[in-house]
């Protein structure tokens, strides 16, 4: 059986709309935007998979967002599906399409994904995304995401030697890719100085070594492979993984990033070093820096010093995050890993104009979400070719 | 950024593996690493501090800074703590007390978590 072929993709530009754009108003421009890009009518599409998390706590509206703005997009009558999973909702969301199509039950799937994170303040926010940890356990205390990976740098910087410039050289790449892309939530470089003087959120990590909160959509047409789509970009593996939550398993590296990693690529027959872009899961610096490690770009331990070498920007030897990343990019959390998938394919596509990697062949995308005991709830990686 | 001065502690109820005897907190039914059942334990609350950070923009009802840190029980399993403490005070593997304990969070909320005291040892 082919493999599934990316058949469209759409995005809404990713930003703080502070309540100007509704969740389902996102959500039907980026189908919209997919189905057109593919060709296809909303009778065309067998199925739809849904994906968000937070909006529905923040706004009211938890249940049936998916079949509403399905309904102000125009595709109604189809088996709708919602999918969540944190942070990695949207590549869940994927990985469901693709499922649905290898299984034969469709032939042609959407998947969009969306979040409406800034229409409350940011206190809200923050508290809704705290429901994406341990209540109990983590919002006993007043743990943070950010003091997680706080936690993750200073350990990393004992054991390995990594440094607040090389945490703050992700920022800056991610910044300054994010300038080339009129799409991302922040498109002006920072400098180093800037990132290390900025105001601390839990030491070492500034604002700067964190994502910020977001809204927009992102939206893939995905079709099982009998028509290869106009462009040929594939998804070549789709695979899921949750932590095992293990009390002595180190704080530096996620086993999830390198399972689901490691399946994609023992199934597309592809290593690391055939992957011509990345987009992975810099919800804080840190956290680019374990995953460069975990995903095989470089070695335990090494994730500092790769991302201080210029490798991991655009030109360098494993360019990561082109569009920006989370941290730039923007994270609206339903849409982030559909929006790797999009950034993906248009890359693959050769339609990334400023920040195209050239001759781009493979990307492989890779999302986290949630935490439990310090390990991650969900990790995403999709592996795409063309 | 002492946390409290009048927390009401209490005794740690973790749990052990009826199977693999592994230690874990909180108290879970099933192991997560062999799926056994697991019997209620009390810990001991002896452990040393493997990481810690200072907080500076808290969640809503907790009013910053305070300290937060994994802590290794004494038994094996590691934790999130809050610690009660100054970070200039803190090191790698630290001695720490544990307790369940009413954290002030601030907001003139209540809240019952892990608490870590410092008992200045460097291995518990």
């Amino acid at each position: 059986m082919p493999d599934p072929a990316v058949l469209g993709v759409g995005s809404t530009p990713y930003g703080a709309f502070r309540g100007s754009r509704t969740a389902r108003g996102l959500g039907a421009e980026a189908a919209r935007a997919a189905l057109a890009d593919a060709g296809l009518r909303p009778a065309q599409i067998d199925a739809v998979y849904v994906s968000y998390s937070l909006t529905g706590v923040l706004e009211g509206q938890e249940s049936m967002l998916g079949q509403m703005l399905l309904e102000e997009a125009g595709i109604v009558g189809l088996p709708v599906t919602r999918v969540e999973s944190a942070c990695a909702s949207g590549s869940t969301a994927v990985r469901e399409a693709t499922l649905a199509l290898r299984a034969g039950s469709a032939r042609t799937v959407l998947a969009v994904g969306v979040e409406v994170m800034t229409s409350v303040d940011t206190a809200a926010a923050a508290g809704a995304l705290a429901g994406a940890g341990d209540v109990d356990l983590e919002g006993s205390i007043g743990q943070t995401f950010p003091a997680h990976f706080a936690m993750v740098a200073q350990v990393h910087g004992r054991e390995h030697g990594t440094t607040p410039e090389q945490l703050a050289a992700v920022a800056v790449k991610n910044h300054a890719h994010g300038a080339l892309n009129p799409k991302a939530q922040f498109q002006r470089p920072v400098t180093i100085a800037q990132v290390l003087g900025a105001p601390r959120v839990a030491d070492p990590l500034g604002v700067f070594d964190c994502c910020p909160v977001s809204d927009g959509a992102a939206a893939v047409v995905i079709g099982d492979g009998s028509v290869p789509g106009r462009d040929g970009v594939r998804i070549a593996a789709s695979e899921l993984a949750t932590g095992r939550y293990e009390d002595d398993r180190p704080l530096t590296t996620f086993d999830a990033s390198r399972q689901a990693a490691g399946a994609a690529y023992e199934k597309s027959g592809l290593g690391p070093a055939d992957v011509d872009l990345f987009e992975v899961h810099d919800c804080f610096t840190i956290a680019e820096i374990i995953h460069t490690e975990d995903l095989g770009l470089c070695g335990p331990g090494e994730g500092g010093p790769l991302a201080e070498s210029g490798e991991t920007g655009l030109g360098g030897r494993f360019p990561v995050n082109v569009s920006g990343g989370l941290k730039a990019k923007g994270h609206p959390v339903g849409a982030t890993g559909i929006g790797q998938v999009v950034e993906i394919t248009q890359q693959l596509r050769g339609e990334s104009g400023p920040r195209q990697v050239a001759g781009a062949r493979v990307g492989l995308a890779h999302c986290m979400g949630g935490f439990l005991h310090g390990d991650c709830g969900s990790m995403a990686v999709t592996l795409l070719t063309r | 950024m002492t946390t409290s001065v009048q927390s009401q502690s209490s005794a740690l109820l973790g749990g052990k593996c009826t199977h693999c005897e592994k230690y874990g907190y909180p108290y879970r039914r099933w192991c997560s690493v062999c799926g056994h059942e697991v019997e209620e334990a009390e810990l001991s609350g002896a452990a040393t501090l493997h990481a810690w950070t200072v907080i500076r923009i808290a969640p809503r009802d907790f009013t910053a800074p305070y300290v937060v840190g994994y802590a290794r029980l004494r038994e094996g399993p590691r934790v999130l703590v809050r610690v009660d403490a100054e970070p200039d005070q803190l090191f790698p593997d630290i001695g720490l007390a544990l307790s369940r304990s009413t954290l002030p969070t601030g907001g003139g909320r209540q809240s019952v978590g892990l608490e870590a005291r410092l008992t200045g040892a460097r291995d518990a």
